[in-house]
């Protein structure tokens, strides 16, 4: 022990490792405490000569390699199973085996900060100032010097006896150590300096916080062009760009799109002027291969509605009906594809109608390539001949009564899709009871149900304006006759 | 027969190998010769050379970076099937380079290989910078770069969490852990030495610099024995992270559905793939580096021999895979997985497949030769091959099992654009830039471990 | 770098220390062996002994995977110039010596491959009267119009046998047979080779020999690599017929080496009981093996993890019916047990330092892990056993344990045998002054 408070120690320099090793061994049996060695890697041996007890750092990183074991099943589980549960490709929301790998990596991650960071806080380090770095000849001791330091401070300490005893024990040099005669320490303008930045560098991360959940009306800068503002054309937009200020634009008239010019326009239309094409147009050739796409599309495209055979009763139906049973819809049977009044329908006729739809069937211009739309007419054709109705002659026609050609003639046309005869009512009203009712109009009047009202009805359907009518479902049926109309009239006569 | 006698003084190269540090060098030359690359005035004429390209390559890859975030993952090649193009694949090859670093580091450390004390730090230096090129690639893919903190389990104020249960993710926890804990031995490693640097600094900067970082090492005996368990507590934690991480990336693969991806055993062989390959990449870096510094005494021809039969054997371990994935795939019998593999060796990306094994397979064979091991020029080149052929890997995994998917009319032959090739060619600037400034200002050679394989540093104890 | 001279005490020689091993493993062989066979042979369980071929099966894998990894622990240590593992090198050059002895108890197998009642590789029966798929559906028609009730698992049955069939020029039953005598030959060639070889140095006056092995090992570990895989598919994995993984290989590996390391140090530590080798091998080597213990628990929970995580994560039927089939039935016990059994625990026993430097605690260690690894060969095999049958459970009882036992009782018979002919130790390996010095830090 010394008195001087300044007085660091002896600072002893050995020839090796070797030299090194003796000497501390002798260091340790004269019983000093507050020593050390220092040498520019670690020599091997030299903790057992010096008495270094083992250190207790594996264990730990051992219970931090824990912790961060339990922190990483409970961050994953708590975020995903509890917090913020959802499904992912049907794995449970708890699903340890994919929980494994991120485990793990917590688990070395905290294990490994802990190693490094533990072991500078064991150490002492970083401690930048040391009174041996006042010695020039302690700079070997990173280089090739292996030194060996008693501090003042141990109780064995005495100068002379230790300085003697180093010098005895193998020691090439010995130095006394002094501590600076000012405290070390920074500048105090230097010190002002990082209190200053530090406190600088608070601003933005308060920043970031105040705003982290704050509201605000104005829009979000965009530095960098986005996906949420984009150089385009929206259909409804305003643009100052052309005089009328729209964004869609017409079809320059007179012109034809690329791709969209057909020397033969009844192809595109399915119209020959103003008439309806009887046949296929020109162009096409219906052959096996053109039926057999034909029926590939109509499955695809018609067959849920329309159902396989063209019946009118696809998987569409089925489930509308089961769900009109329990109320929970209104349906109109797709037409029955294979009835008469389809059988006679011009072929252009079904191509405006599968190009633009009717009633409650959307068009299909969009997704059905144009010759692929006549392919399916060629197969409806097909499905017509296999399962269509069988025309009666005239011969047996006329032998039947008039009520039962009525009868016939509502079938062939559809009309039982939507009208009933006994009396419950489906998408149109029941037959029954309907000859002589009275039907309310839209004007708050009524008409009574006769022979007029049911040619019109038939024909114009919109024109009586009668309640219900305007819901635009019942078609028009201009093909009828007279005679036809007589006989539907003498049929739904029966119905009372 | 109660007693034998070992041979005494049997010498032979093989058995026992040339010293580590060859030349007439002394504790203090070794100081001087590390030391004295980065106490230079000036680096070598070609450290300005390489300095400079590598500087104008990384200046492309801002522009392209810029380019690609302003305008949108479209300026890439990826396109539906191929959904993950050349970004994952130069995301997988850096990935891979950087795995040699902390092999060497931990591995071959618990393997007791003293003779990786002369190329660890380059090593490790290396993975850090490769580490940072793989990095970015997840980064920047994803366009909208600014959102990539979603990534992380951050509170925020749409209450979202990210899904642990997809390998993405497990990416994400895997590469930084690797890259904070590689940093971290790194750095560990450095300190010992940056003191040394700091008490020969000549400058007032040096000195403040070098002194900071060097936490104020002294050297102390009690601080060595904390510092080399930390050290090898380090080493053991990272040997399985080592294999975690390219496990981790192995998993975005094979946990999917698609043939030649879903394959158990890709992950051990992309751990084999990215030894081999990170092994390569330290020779390539080493050999002109030793020469360019002057440190052939210390990164000998032993070392060089060392690595090229790690290359040979990883090269072989990499080909053990390639042929358990033929056979398996005709073995399962599923159409698809045959396909996949009939694919990729004589489809459309023929070439990108016999690359790869000429490469990876067959050019690492010469190794076989001692003569070769020792012919500079064959070794970089072969080091050189074996990086194409692990590039080409995964451009092999990644585009020939995509390309063709099961719906025939989704089929395309993906091609890179001229953003895809800048920005792969930016990333080999960023990567040599680092590792340039490393050279000049780092010291490149742990100078503590190698004073610690010399025979000088072994103190004689007659009770030991 | 010269090594020194060193003197070794007498320690080192079995002496008579040999017969009485051999008889001890001999008793244990015909015993084991014997009374499992007749237990097997007395409970006729009505499919050709099938249970019997499996516990067999299971007990001579686990015996093997022994024998073969200190083959390629004998192997790499040569490889890659290894100085720690000189001392007990000897222990695994004994053991790995005796793959010929094992080749023998491999005939009995022929019998299940080539019996058309047993059900042990049930590809073999069907690879015999394997027919074209016409034929099939031929079949499938005439016994529908029979009895229409069977017609759906006729046809899974044939879609089962087309999706086989596609293997048969793999596996069938003679090719098996050929690529099992070649795996043997191969082994027997590089264990014979390393034997003479280490021998030949304990007498030489130069490193001739260690250089020669050292020369051979590079390419003997290929050859390792690729035999012990095939093998694994088609002892192990070939038992379910439709499964596959690329892994497999690597898995049988890994815990070969694993119960490898195990057994040298059961080994030394038994030397050592008897008063041999320990001057030689000291903690420092034990504490080296411990560390290998630990590391292939890792590498081995590793592997069946990436071989489970995969197959479980992409959830495909032709592979998920593996895992599905060993959680979700009785075997889901054992799954769980090998879980934790052979990874947790052992990951955790193993992990201190102080555990791997205490030679007694270490031994226990690895009695534990060789019986794990008879457990993971179990797991592996034996849910196959009345695979997808109503009421097939996991049997296990004195058959099992007996047939493992008597299998050991062999290797020991064989490691006895070998022990009298030279030291326990290479008594002048060039690098044996190094292994004797060094110290774990």
């Amino acid at each position: 022990m010394t008195n001087d408070k300044n007085f660091y120690g002896v600072l002893a320099e050995f020839e090796d490792p070797t030299a090194l090793c003796k000497g501390a061994e002798r260091v340790r049996d004269a019983g000093y405490k507050n020593w050390d060695c220092h040498s520019p890697f670690p020599v091997h041996g030299l903790d057992d000569c010096m008495g270094v007890k083992f250190t207790r750092l594996p264990w730990i990183v051992l219970a931090m390699g824990i912790t961060g074991l339990a922190a990483g099943v409970w961050l994953q589980w708590w975020t995903n199973a509890v917090d913020y549960p959802y499904d992912i490709s049907g794995k449970p929301v708890w699903s340890l085996p994919a929980n494994v790998p991120v485990i793990f990596e917590v688990t070395v991650l905290f294990s490994a900060f802990t190693a490094f960071f533990a072991m500078w806080g064991i150490n002492g380090l970083p401690r930048w100032y040391h009174p041996l770095f006042r010695k020039s000849s302690f700079a070997k001791a990173t280089d090739d010097g292996f030194f060996l330091a008693i501090e003042a401070k141990d109780p064995n300490f005495a100068l002379d006896r230790t300085s003697d005893f180093l010098n005895t024990i193998g020691a090439k040099t010995v130095e006394e150590v002094r501590e600076a005669d000012e405290p070390a320490g920074l500048p105090a303008a230097i010190k002002a300096k990082l209190w200053i930045t530090a406190a600088a560098l608070l601003v933005p991360m308060a920043m970031v916080y105040s705003s982290w959940d704050a509201t605000t009306t104005q829009p979000r800068v965009h530095i960098i062009k986005d996906m949420d503002k984009q150089d385009r054309f929206r259909a409804q937009g305003q643009t100052t760009l052309f005089a009328d200020g729209r964004m869609s634009r017409a079809q320059v008239v007179g012109t034809v799109a690329e791709d969209q010019w057909f020397e033969d326009s009844s192809f595109v239309s399915g119209k020959d002027g103003d008439n309806y094409l009887t046949k296929m147009p020109a162009a096409i050739v219906v052959d096996s291969d053109f039926i057999l796409d034909g029926q590939k599309n109509f499955e695809i495209f018609c067959s849920p509605c329309h159902g396989a055979q063209g019946a009118g009763d696809g998987m569409i139906h089925q489930r509308a009906v089961t769900l009109a049973a329990q109320g929970l819809a209104v349906w109109v049977q797709p037409t029955n594809l294979t009835i008469k009044r389809i059988m006679d329908m011009e072929d252009g006729k079904l191509f405006e109608t599968i190009s633009n739809g009717l009633n409650t069937m959307p068009h299909y211009a969009a997704q059905i390539p144009l010759e692929e739309r006549w392919a399916i007419i060629a197969y409806v054709r097909a499905l017509q001949q296999q399962y269509g109705d069988t025309s009666l002659s005239a011969e047996e026609l006329a032998v039947m009564t008039p009520a039962a050609r009525g009868d016939l003639i509502l079938k062939q046309q559809g009309c039982t899709a939507c009208h009933t005869t006994d009396g419950t009512p489906l998408v149109g009203p029941s037959y029954k009871g309907l000859i002589g009712s009275e039907v309310p109009l839209i004007s708050g009047e009524t008409v009574i149900a006769d022979l007029a009202y049911i040619t019109e009805s038939l024909r114009e359907p919109l024109a009586s304006a009668r309640v219900g009518a305007l819901a635009g479902v019942m078609l028009p049926f201009p093909q009828l006759t007279d005679a036809e109309i007589a006989d539907i009239f003498a049929f739904l006569s029966t119905l009372k | 027969m109660a007693s034998s006698v070992i041979p005494a003084s049997i010498d032979h190269e093989d058995i026992f190998p040339a010293a580590l540090v060859q030349g007439d060098n002394t504790l203090h030359s070794v100081t001087e010769m590390v030391c004295g690359v980065l106490e230079a005035p000036k680096p070598p004429k070609s450290w300005y050379v390489i300095f400079t390209i590598a500087v104008a390559l990384l200046g492309v890859l801002g522009a392209m970076i810029v380019y690609l975030v302003t305008t949108g993952v479209g300026v890439w090649g990826n396109n539906q099937p191929v959904a993950w193009g050349w970004p994952i694949v130069n995301f997988v090859f850096w990935v891979g380079i950087g795995h040699a670093g902390t092999l060497i580091s931990a591995v071959l450390f618990l393997f007791r290989q003293d003779w990786r004390t002369g190329i660890n730090r380059f090593a490790e230096a290396m993975t850090i910078f490769a580490v940072v090129c793989a990095g970015m690639f997840p980064a920047i893919h994803v366009g909208r770069i600014w959102v990539i903190w979603w990534v992380f389990p951050i509170p925020n104020q749409m209450s979202m969490w990210p899904n642990f249960r997809s390998p993405l993710l497990w990416d994400v926890f895997a590469v930084s852990t690797y890259f904070s804990v590689s940093l971290l031995f790194w750095y560990m490693g450095l300190v010992p030495d940056l003191a040394t640097v700091r008490d020969r600094a000549k400058t007032k900067a040096r000195r403040f610099w070098y002194g900071l970082f060097s936490l104020g090492w002294t050297g102390s005996n009690r601080h060595w024995h904390r510092y080399e368990r930390a050290y090898l507590i380090l080493a053991a934690l990272a040997t399985p992270l080592v294999l975690s991480v390219h496990s981790v990336v192995s998993f975005d693969f094979a946990t999917s559905q698609l043939p030649g991806w879903h394959t158990t055993i890709l992950p051990p062989y992309f751990v084999a793939g990215a030894i081999f390959s990170g092994f390569a990449m330290v020779l390539t870096l080493s050999i002109p580096a030793r020469k360019m510094f002057g440190l052939e005494d210390l990164i000998t021809a032993r070392h060089i021999e060392n690595m090229c039969k790690v290359i040979m054997a990883t090269g072989m371990m990499v080909g053990y895979a390639y042929s358990m994935e033929f056979f398996m795939a005709w073995y399962s019998g599923n159409t698809y997985e045959g396909f996949a593999f009939v694919n990729r060796a004589f489809g459309p990306y023929w070439w990108g497949y016999w690359i790869m094994v000429s490469c990876n397979v067959l050019s690492p064979q010469i190794f076989w030769f001692k003569k070769a091991r020792k012919n500079l020029y064959i070794v970089f080149i072969i080091s050189i091959f074996v990086n194409i052929g692990m590039w080409f890997e995964r451009f092999v995994i990644v585009v020939t099992s995509l390309n063709r998917d099961f719906l025939p009319s989704s089929w395309h032959y993906f091609s890179p654009t001229w953003v895809d090739v800048l920005t792969l060619m930016g990333s080999f600037g960023l990567f040599f830039t680092l590792f340039m400034l490393f050279c000049r200002y780092l010291p490149q050679i742990a100078i503590s471990e190698v004073k610690n394989v010399m025979p000088q540093a072994h103190p004689h104890l007659d009770n030991h | 770098m010269s090594s020194h001279p060193i003197s070794l005490e007498g320690d080192n020689q079995a002496g008579d220390l040999s017969p009485k091993v051999a008889r001890f493993g001999l008793g244990l062989a015909v015993v084991g062996l014997g009374v499992g066979a007749a237990l097997g042979f007395l409970s006729n369980d009505h499919d050709g002994y099938s249970h019997f071929w499996f516990a067999y099966l299971i007990a001579f894998c686990f015996v093997l995977t022994i024998v073969l990894g200190t083959l390629f622990f004998n192997i790499i240590q040569h490889l890659v110039n290894a100085h720690w593992s000189v001392s007990v090198r000897r222990l695994s050059e004994l053991t790995m010596a005796n793959i010929p002895l094992l080749a023998i108890f491999a005939l009995p197998l022929l019998v299940p491959l080539f019996s058309d009642d047993v059900e042990l590789w049930k590809w073999a029966a069907m690879s015999a009267e394997h027919q074209g798929v016409a034929e099939m559906a031929h079949d499938v028609a005439q016994d529908a119009a029979a009895a229409p009730h069977d017609l759906a698992t006729e046809l899974e049955h044939v879609e089962h046998q087309h999706f086989v069939s596609h293997k048969f020029p793999f596996l069938n039953r003679n090719f098996f047979a050929l690529r099992v005598l070649a795996y043997f030959l191969l082994w027997w060639g590089m264990a014979r080779f390393f034997f003479r070889k280490s021998v030949a140095q304990d007498t030489a006056e130069g490193i001739a020999p260690t250089l020669s092995m050292k020369r051979v090992s590079a390419v003997a570990v290929i050859l390792f690599a690729f035999t012990i895989s095939f093998f694994a598919f088609d002892m192990l994995m070939s038992l379910d017929e439709t499964w596959f993984s690329t892994i497999f290989g690597v898995y049988i590996f890994a815990g070969s080496y694993l119960s490898a390391v195990c057994w040298l140090v059961v080994m030394a530590k038994f030397l050592h009981s008897t008063g041999r080798l320990t001057k030689v091998v000291s903690d420092e080597h034990f504490h080296d093996l411990g560390k290998w213990m630990f590391a292939f628990t890792f590498f081995w929970g590793y592997i069946a993890f990436s071989q489970f995580m995969l197959i479980w994560y992409a959830n495909i039927p032709e592979e998920t019916h593996f895992f599905a089939a060993r959680l979700t039935s009785s075997w889901s016990g054992w799954t769980w047990c090998l879980l934790i059994f052979h990874f947790i625990i052992p990951f955790g026993g193993l992990l201190s330092r102080h555990v791997k430097r205490n030679t007694n605690v270490l031994m226990y260690w690895a009695i534990y892990m060789l019986i794990m690894h008879w457990v993971d060969m179990y797991w592996l095999a034996m849910p196959n056993y009345q695979r997808g049958e109503v009421g097939a459970g996991n049997p296990f009882g004195a058959m099992e344990v007996l047939l493992a036992v008597g299998m050991l009782g062999v290797l020991i018979f064989g490691i006895g045998r070998k022990s009298a002919a030279q030291a326990l130790l290479p008594l002048r390996d060039p690098l044996l002054g190094k292994c004797l010095k060094f110290k774990n830090l």
